[in-house]
């Protein structure tokens, strides 16, 4: 099994496309941050983002604004006015059309649209001369190894071995994580001393167009016997988009370079700890089991997808959920409590329109959830006669 | 947005913070408005009960000595009217008044309640008497729900009842005799929250949120109950706007919650790296004399059944419990704004010396994982 972030948005698609526009108007007024208010950085930037309207863009947008940097977007258009009239609006596609990005400059291109390394290749060397840094956004998926528990942004990166990954043009589930490692390399060799590249974990919070980590608030608020997957000390990462995003353009301002792993809590969490937070926003009467690994497997119930959030830390993915991340808790990267994020979610999930809440792109259904769990009692009981 | 009173009690949307504030507009008014009267009532319970009934459009009279001066939410007081007296022997300035309900918080002794019952019973439509889930004492079942019967009697030989529990439960029955049919008897659990006068619930959040090495006691699936103060008066008011009568356990969350469960929870809030250390060893903790760290209490002998309290019935007539998450940023915020000599000189089931030492002690014994 190979998870990446690349098979659940492809998964989200269909469910997805529809009814993004509402998605786009519940985020548009509140990211969940209760109005808090945001200092100005010290100076002005001028930020190119390439995408910028699917899950991380519109929190990039919404800090950066706030902290009084400028913003122009570029993409394909399907999203057109999200920030209207802040932000600048640039129609284009990474894949054979970036006239729009010529004889411009910025401070920094952020890059969170690429997955190939040729289009990344494409607009660094257009960019090359006329913006200071970049910021490429990649993923965790990028290590070739994960079961060596904290290894950190040295670790190897996967190899694409299916020809020149610069002519690629189409990723796959397989290639996603090869792909991205040659697209970072790309802006490095572009950008060189310039580049910064983040490598975020699961990215969750309001907004999220997966329902990967909303799965757990979602099915705890409505109650009962909820299935917890595997054991209740099986680790976790995740990392909330407001505190990659918020980061990402600090580290912006500060002109930093470099390779980081973002994921978090800057603690060591278990799945019943996270459970326990997600249980502690909401009044739900809830009664969690917990059903092994091996049973899971044997009624073909998948961790991650099925069950989302959840990799067993075994064989392979023996320490997916084990990253070290002290490069970027060194470089300033900060969490928000998990009860937080957990109720941010929740109360943006509880906003979206009936159908799209109805048609989760992860997660069991309850009806199977429900059945998984009697089988479970029945052979425990058949177990212990 | 707006709430329906439905969702708002039942918790549908329960995320959605302040929802049952009573400051709120979305707290729908009753359809008529009460007379109460609060016996007792300046500390803790009192001024939440007084604070949700006002903005509900009751108008309220407290019954006390006046030796104590309010100290939470003491601006609603100049709404109030204040009797003086003493539940001892001194009733006379509730004579000839009328009151559609009033509220018994403070009886501790049979008596008091006969006295006040017995001069209220023309004068007022029904009567609360907050008891205690203590009444159960000692807790040698779980599940303990309504059916069960309290002890009205400490020792049947000598015939002392003059423990808490057993007063109480006598309390309860001078309220069902003076009010046969128009009695309430709730029996809540741990109370916590905002003005809570004990040093109990506060210690948790403000330990884990200190970080470092946690001692925990218990086992990690040991069950815990309290109730956050603000979900049971808000009950309480709504009860007797319902005419609701009979006795009821009042002890939460809604679904059983583990220690693990609960810790945890409020990690999830104050959100900090914890280096726990689960003592599970009950006979160790028994030697040490760490029996109870409010809401873990260990779950055997007279404490077995303490915190698997069923309170299925106060459910069903209105009872909601807000989420955790809720009471425990709550109770922080409470704790840091009050004086800082309270907070210094807290007395805590666990205090930081013990928990070193009993941390020391599990340690030099080869402690386990």
């Amino acid at each position: 099994m190979n998870p990446s972030r690349r098979t659940f948005l492809r998964a989200s698609l269909g469910a997805g496309a529809a009814l993004s526009l509402g998605h786009v108007e519940a985020l548009k007024g509140s990211d969940g941050e209760g109005g808090s208010t945001v200092a100005p950085a010290s100076r002005a930037l001028k930020i190119l983002i390439l995408g910028g309207t699917g899950f991380i863009g519109p929190h990039q947008v919404r800090y950066a604004l706030a902290r009084g940097h400028s913003v122009t977007l570029f993409n394909r258009g399907s999203n057109p006015g999200m920030f209207a009239p802040s932000v600048e609006e640039l129609v284009g596609d990474r894949a054979y059309d970036l006239e729009a990005l010529r004889g411009r400059e910025w401070d920094v291109v952020v890059d969170n649209s690429a997955t190939l390394p040729g289009w990344v290749r494409d607009t660094a060397q257009l960019l090359e001369g006329s913006v200071g840094r970049y910021l490429f956004v990649s993923t965790i998926s990028v290590y070739a190894r994960n079961d060596i528990p904290g290894a950190d942004e040295t670790a190897e990166v996967r190899a694409f071995d299916q020809g020149d990954p610069l002519e690629v043009t189409e990723a796959s589930d397989a290639t996603y994580g090869a792909l991205k490692a040659a697209a970072e390399r790309e802006a490095l060799q572009v950008f060189p001393g310039r580049t910064l590249i983040v490598r975020p974990g699961l990215i969750v919070g309001p907004g999220d167009d997966t329902d990967r980590f909303t799965y757990w608030p979602a099915r705890v608020h409505r109650g009962g016997e909820v299935l917890a997957p595997g054991a209740p000390h099986d680790p976790v990462q995740f990392i909330d988009v407001r505190d990659l995003t918020h980061w990402m353009i600090r580290l912006l301002e500060e002109e930093a370079t470099g390779t980081f792993n973002a994921t978090g809590p800057h603690y060591p969490m278990h799945f019943l700890q996270m459970l326990s937070g997600v249980r502690a926003v909401t009044p739900a009467p809830v009664r969690f089991t917990w059903v092994d690994r091996g049973f899971l497997e044997e009624r073909g119930v998948r961790p991650w997808s099925d069950l989302p959030v959840w990799i067993p830390p075994e064989g392979a993915t023996a320490a997916f959920m084990r990253r070290n991340i002290s490069r970027a808790l060194a470089a300033g990267l900060t969490f928000r409590p998990l009860a937080e994020t957990a109720r941010d979610t929740l109360d943006w999930w509880l906003a979206e329109s009936e159908g799209r809440r109805t048609n989760p792109s992860a997660g069991l259904s309850l009806e199977s959830e429900q059945e998984v769990l009697a089988a479970w009692h029945r052979t425990r009981r058949e177990g212990s006669a | 947005m707006t709430l329906t009173r439905r969702e708002i009690l039942s918790g549908e949307r329960g995320v959605i913070r302040d929802a049952r504030d009573p400051q709120s507009p979305r707290a729908e008014a009753p359809s008529r408005s009460l007379r109460i009267l609060i016996l007792g009532g300046t500390t803790f319970l009192g001024p939440h009960q007084i604070r949700y009934a006002l903005v509900r459009g009751h108008s309220v009279s407290t019954f006390t000595r006046g030796r104590t001066e309010p100290t939470l939410f003491p601006e609603i007081f100049r709404n109030v009217e204040a009797l003086l007296g003493d539940r001892r022997d001194d009733l006379a300035s509730l004579e000839g008044r009328e009151w559609d309900v009033v509220i018994d918080n403070s009886a501790t002794d049979p008596d008091w309640v006969r006295r006040s019952a017995g001069l209220l019973k023309g004068q007022v439509g029904s009567y609360l008497f907050v008891s205690t889930t203590g009444v159960f004492l000692p807790y040698r079942t779980q599940g303990i729900d309504e059916s069960v019967e309290p002890r009205r009697v400490d020792d049947p030989d000598t015939g002392e009842a003059s423990s808490y529990g057993v007063q109480k439960a006598l309390a309860e029955d001078e309220t069902r005799q003076a009010f046969p049919r128009n009695h309430l008897v709730i029996r809540p659990h741990y109370i916590v929250g905002e003005g809570d006068p004990t040093d109990r619930f506060p210690y948790w959040p403000q330990r884990i949120r200190r970080g470092g090495t946690v001692l925990v006691p218990g086992r990690t699936t040991d069950p815990v109950q309290f109730i956050d103060v603000r979900d049971l008066t808000e009950w309480m008011i709504r009860g007797l706007e319902d005419g609701l009568t009979g006795t009821f356990n009042a002890a939460g969350p809604a679904a059983p919650l583990s220690m693990a469960e609960f810790v945890y929870g409020v990690q999830a809030v104050t959100g900090n790296p914890v280096d726990w250390q689960w003592i599970s060893d009950l006979d160790f903790l028994d030697e040490v004399g760490l029996r109870y760290s409010v809401p873990w209490v260990m779950p055997r002998g007279d404490t077995l059944g303490m915190s698997t309290i069923l309170s299925r019935k106060a459910m069903d007539h209105g009872l909601t419990y807000r989420p955790m998450a809720d009471t425990v940023q709550t109770t922080l915020e409470w704790w840091d704004s009050v004086p800082q000599e309270r907070r210094e000189e807290a007395r805590f089931a666990i205090s930081q010396e013990m928990e070193r030492e009993v941390l020391a002690k599990w340690t030099a014994r080869g402690g386990a994982a």
